[in-house]
């Protein structure tokens, strides 16, 4: 099982394998050249609109609008293009340091062979590699030798993968942001490898994110990190909630907040998982449909409304069932702590 | 049977769904997946996780922000 949380390279005991990965430069990265044009970028943007998550986003945007918030809809609109912005440029990195790995054309990467085992392109190796046959180019030689590398990394990448102990991130090969670790909590930390170091070239949909701000923890908070945590969720929730909804001070306080938290979400994973493996088609089914339903029921209610601002009795929303409980102080601080505890929650993911 | 009463029974099918969901993914006797796996896989990635964060935020602003 893979883990998720980072992508660090920290010491760690790699395969033959492994090292000919690690031997790409990872500033591989920062290597594609930054889109020039309006329309380029927008196509870079829009690039990254494959994310199903920005998709939701977009979504959430259309129903705030409509619901008279356009202030908040254009918030979301913001968010959901960086995000589009940030895929679009991370899958295009990816892509031309794919290309410029199989041409051995990179300035700052040492070419190949980096390692020195690896005998020069005109002896040929024992495998094969770096000898070059009739009619074959310097190029086309080079792009061989590539090729086989980036099948060795992969190999070398899998070993690790499967090895007992070792949970490895070798969904770096697909793009997944990937940390890996030996077992046992602080027994190796995390290592892991960029998307193209350990695997070449990302996919676009699921790339590799840059290396986190912190390194994440592999444990649970320490205990009085939970105890402050939960003391000042407390007298957040019953401080904001003391407050009439819409107002300036209850604003502020979860505009602060939700900006904190997704400023930290920005940042890394605070916690390392292992991630789960690919969902099936009846589990990605089953939640898919309840979301899509969700917004539907909630869409048909909207619209039921005699007025799009104007909520209705026949055809309530969401909102409208809880503005009774939100209508008091100890209904909106009990609504604060669970918005507080879904963001804990979360931010652990 | 009001169209009010429609509408919360929606909401309430929804609410039993991923409560069924949920359970069915912790039975580990089906391959749906538990909602704590599936914002584990979605947050992976940078774009996931902001995404989902942002989502998060904005249920707040939604409810108690101007």
């Amino acid at each position: 099982m893979e883990r998720s949380g980072g992508s660090e390279r920290r010491g760690r005991d790699v395969s033959a394998g492994q090292r000919a990965g690690a031997d790409r430069p990872r500033t591989y990265a920062a290597q594609a050249a930054s889109p020039r044009g309006l329309a380029e970028r927008v196509l870079v943007t829009l690039s990254g609109a494959r994310q199903p998550i920005v998709l939701i986003l977009m979504a959430i945007t259309f129903m705030t609008v409509i619901s008279g918030k356009p202030l908040d809809g254009l918030l979301m609109l913001v968010v959901a293009t960086a995000l589009c912005w940030d895929a679009g440029m991370r899958a295009r990195s990816a892509a031309v340091a794919r290309q410029v790995a199989l041409a051995g054309l990179s300035g700052t990467a040492p070419a190949v062979p980096a390692d020195p085992a690896d005998p020069p392109a005109e002896v040929g190796g024992p495998d094969g590699t770096g000898s070059r046959g009739p009619g074959e180019t310097a190029y086309s030689s080079r792009k061989t030798m590539m090729n086989t590398r980036f099948d060795q990394a992969a190999g070398g990448l899998a070993d690790v993968t499967n090895a007992p102990g070792a949970a490895s991130g070798a969904s770096a090969a697909s793009g997944a942001s990937a940390t890996s670790g030996t077992s046992g909590v602080g027994a190796g930390g995390a290592s892991g490898t960029s998307g193209v170091g350990a695997g070449g070239a990302s996919g676009a949909g699921d790339v590799a994110g840059p290396e986190p701000a912190w390194p994440p923890r592999t444990t649970r908070p320490p205990v009085r990190a939970i105890g402050a945590g939960l003391a000042g969720s407390g007298v957040f929730a019953l401080v904001v909630g003391s407050f009439m909804r819409y107002s300036w001070p209850a604003t502020a306080g979860v505009v602060g907040l939700g900006s904190a938290v997704v400023l930290v979400g920005w940042g890394g994973p605070v916690r390392q998982r292992d991630a789960p493996p690919r969902f099936s088609r009846t589990g990605v089914t089953a939640w898919t449909s309840l979301l899509v339903f969700g917004g539907l029921w909630e869409l048909a209610a909207l619209l039921g409304q005699p007025d799009i601002t104007t909520s209705s009795y026949a055809h309530p929303t969401i909102s409208t069932l809880t503005d009774p409980l939100l209508a008091f102080p100890l209904g909106r601080a009990t609504a604060l702590v669970i918005w507080i505890a879904a963001g804990w929650w979360l931010l652990e993911r | 049977m009001s169209s009010h009463n429609i509408t919360v029974a929606g909401f309430c099918a929804l609410a039993l769904g991923i409560v069924g969901a949920e359970v069915a993914g912790r039975s580990a006797r089906t391959s749906i997946p538990a909602l704590s796996q599936v914002f584990t896989r979605i947050m992976r990635t940078r774009t996931g996780r902001v995404g989902v964060l942002v989502a998060w935020a904005w249920v707040g602003l939604h409810f108690f922000a101007k």
